[in-house]
């Protein structure tokens, strides 16, 4: 999902160590969907408690987060509001496709338990139940978290932009788009082989030469979360075009490209992206872990297991308040 | 040889005051008045309590060896000091009302004979030797001095105890603030320097567990205003008066210290 541009971009690698101390505005949905899709059984059956609630987003949460908070990351997660209007089509495409898959899934489960994995990935949809469960975990684990009022990238980027954070961590390029200044891939979910990949916005206009604004452009006509797009139009024909007339106005005055099919609503998306709807007085407020609470919902309530939670905890760095003794100053 | 008849509200208001930070203590008598000092189990606060003999409708006192004639009459010596279990003892005061209380030391037996009006009570005292030994008198500076009333200080605590564990106080410039944040909340008391009685202007903050200034903030219910003792990182004291001014408390309370 999101825009489809990677072949213009030239990410950077890097490694977590050089992340330590940083402060990263975490895509939510995005990772939650990492952690759904990928922390499974190997018959693609999600983890669930002994009730047969999907545990498999707590299990991101308390595992993978703790270790990037071990590495000295601070996480903020970024929730989404409501989406565009825009976006009800492709919402719409999406749950078609993830209903597909679990039909797909519940076929190859028997028939072909290889291909089982894939598409119960492709199935993961988070509920209300799972945003809840997630929130909660965040509070007790003292990690802040902002309510974006619609998209959740678009606020992970503005706060980045007033300088609360450093990076937007997302595996959508949208980032970009809602001018996160840097981005960062693969960071909440990684696995053994995909490395992280770090992206710089004003790199990116510099070596091709185009502004942040040209930039969207160019995914409005490879489509977006918000349009179709242009058929038969990749990014590299898209960079050229708008390299050339600079805005989809001039392009469709100097004709261009054809009909305009697919970008119809083009002025909407770009003002999405430009003039994204976000939450200016948000607070960002780190607490104190609550052992006795992160035990009492994962172990208590969702069967995990207390020794692996514990460690888990002991990896988040704490600022401890310590009480002095009054023989010091006696 | 101690007797002495005092008012039951002073004397239940005194013993409030010590029973904020420890249960049981030693209890000095000596022709002045009488004298506490004492550090809580968990050795985070003190608290050093004084009280002069002419708050009392009578005070009679007399040194053992004195009495006995013994061959050591030195000044230093002219004291007594008995164990006292003070909850217990303020737990008989609460139900004796508002009448006098007449106190009376059997040191032989290790008994104080309490009497309130046709009410009885005799108190077994504790061993001395097995109370912890009196702390040092500690060397302190403080930069800054703030002197509020009790009840705006009591009011803050009440509120700031449904909200954390800890609170900050601390002098910016001309401010004098109170800070507790919880998981969710925050609450801040800001006192400009002509809102209170007295005020050092500075910049420095320390934090404290509100269990203890909780505790404290019991202890001097009776008092008009306190005087609070600041510094960076540093112990707070909070010094009082009791019984009409006849009487001295200072609290004393060990920061907590942020480490990571």
């Amino acid at each position: 999902m999101g825009v489809s541009i990677s072949e213009i971009l030239e990410p950077k690698e890097a490694c977590l160590e050089a992340l330590s101390g940083k402060i990263v505005a975490v895509d939510a949905y995005n990772t939650l969907y990492q952690f759904l899709s990928i922390i499974r059984q190997p018959d693609g059956t999600p983890l669930k408690d002994s009730s047969g609630r999907t545990t498999s987003h707590l299990s991101g949460l308390i595992y993978r987060t703790t270790n990037l908070m071990e590495k000295g990351i601070k996480p903020v997660f970024v929730f989404d509001g409501k989406p565009s209007e825009l976006k009800a089509k492709v919402i719409k495409a999406r749950s078609e496709r993830r209903e597909e898959a679990r039909r797909k899934w519940e076929e190859a489960k028997e028939l072909f338990p290889e291909e089982a994995f894939k598409y119960a990935q492709a199935s993961a949809r988070i509920d209300t139940g799972i945003i809840e469960d997630v929130k909660t975990l965040l509070t007790y684990l003292g990690i802040p978290y902002v309510q974006a009022p619609s998209e959740g990238e678009a606020q992970a980027a503005y706060i980045v932009q007033k300088g609360d954070a450093e990076l937007v961590s997302s595996q959508d390029y949208d980032s970009l788009l809602f001018g996160a200044p840097i981005m960062i891939r693969n960071l909440s979910a990684p696995r053994k082989k995909t490395k992280l990949e770090v992206i710089e916005l004003k790199e990116l206009e510099q070596k091709h030469g185009i502004t942040r604004e040209e930039l969207v452009d160019i995914a409005i006509l490879v489509g977006t979360d918000f349009n179709e797009g242009i058929k038969g139009i990749g990014v590299k024909r898209a960079l050229k075009l708008i390299k050339k007339h600079h805005s989809i106005e001039k392009l469709i005055a100097e004709s261009a490209i054809g009909s305009g099919e697919g970008i119809e609503n083009y002025e909407l998306v770009r003002c999405i992206f430009l003039q994204p709807d976000v939450n200016e007085s948000y607070e960002i407020k780190w607490g104190t872990p609550s052992e006795e609470k992160v035990k009492e919902f994962l172990c208590e309530e969702h069967g995990f297991s207390e020794e692996r939670v514990s460690k888990a905890l002991e990896r988040i760095p704490m600022q401890k308040l310590k009480q002095r003794r009054i023989e010091q100053w006696l | 040889m101690f007797e002495a008849k005092i008012d039951a509200g002073v004397l239940r208001e005194c013993i409030e005051t010590i029973t904020a930070i420890v249960d049981e203590g030693k209890l000095k008598i000596a022709e002045e008045g009488l004298k506490l000092r004492a550090v809580d189990p968990a050795n985070v606060a003190m608290i050093s309590f004084e009280l002069q003999s002419d708050v009392f409708d009578e005070f009679r006192f007399a040194a053992k060896e004195a009495e006995s004639g013994a061959e050591d009459t030195s000044e230093s010596k002219a004291e007594t000091e008995v164990g006292i279990d003070f909850t217990k003892l303020l737990g008989i005061l609460g139900i004796g009302g508002r009448e006098e209380v007449e106190l009376e030391l059997d040191e032989h037996a290790q008994k104080l004979f309490t009497k309130m009006g046709c009410l009885a009570y005799t108190v077994s005292l504790l061993d001395p030797s097995s109370l912890r030994k009196e702390p040092k008198v500690p060397e302190l500076e403080f930069p800054v001095q703030v002197i509020i009333e009790t009840e705006e200080f009591r009011r803050t605590i009440r509120a700031a105890e449904k909200i954390g564990d800890h609170i900050v106080l601390g002098v910016d410039g001309e401010v004098f603030y109170m800070e507790t944040e919880g998981e969710m909340d925050k609450l801040r008391l800001g006192l400009r320097k002509e809102q209170l009685i007295h005020l050092t202007p500075g910049t420095l903050h320390s934090l404290y567990s509100l269990d203890y200034i909780t505790a404290m903030s019991k202890g001097m219910s009776h008092a008009e205003n306190i005087t609070l003792n600041l510094g960076k990182d540093y112990p707070l004291q909070i010094d009082f008066e009791v019984a009409g001014g006849k009487g001295k408390v200072s609290y004393l309370l060990a920061p907590r210290i942020e480490s990571e």
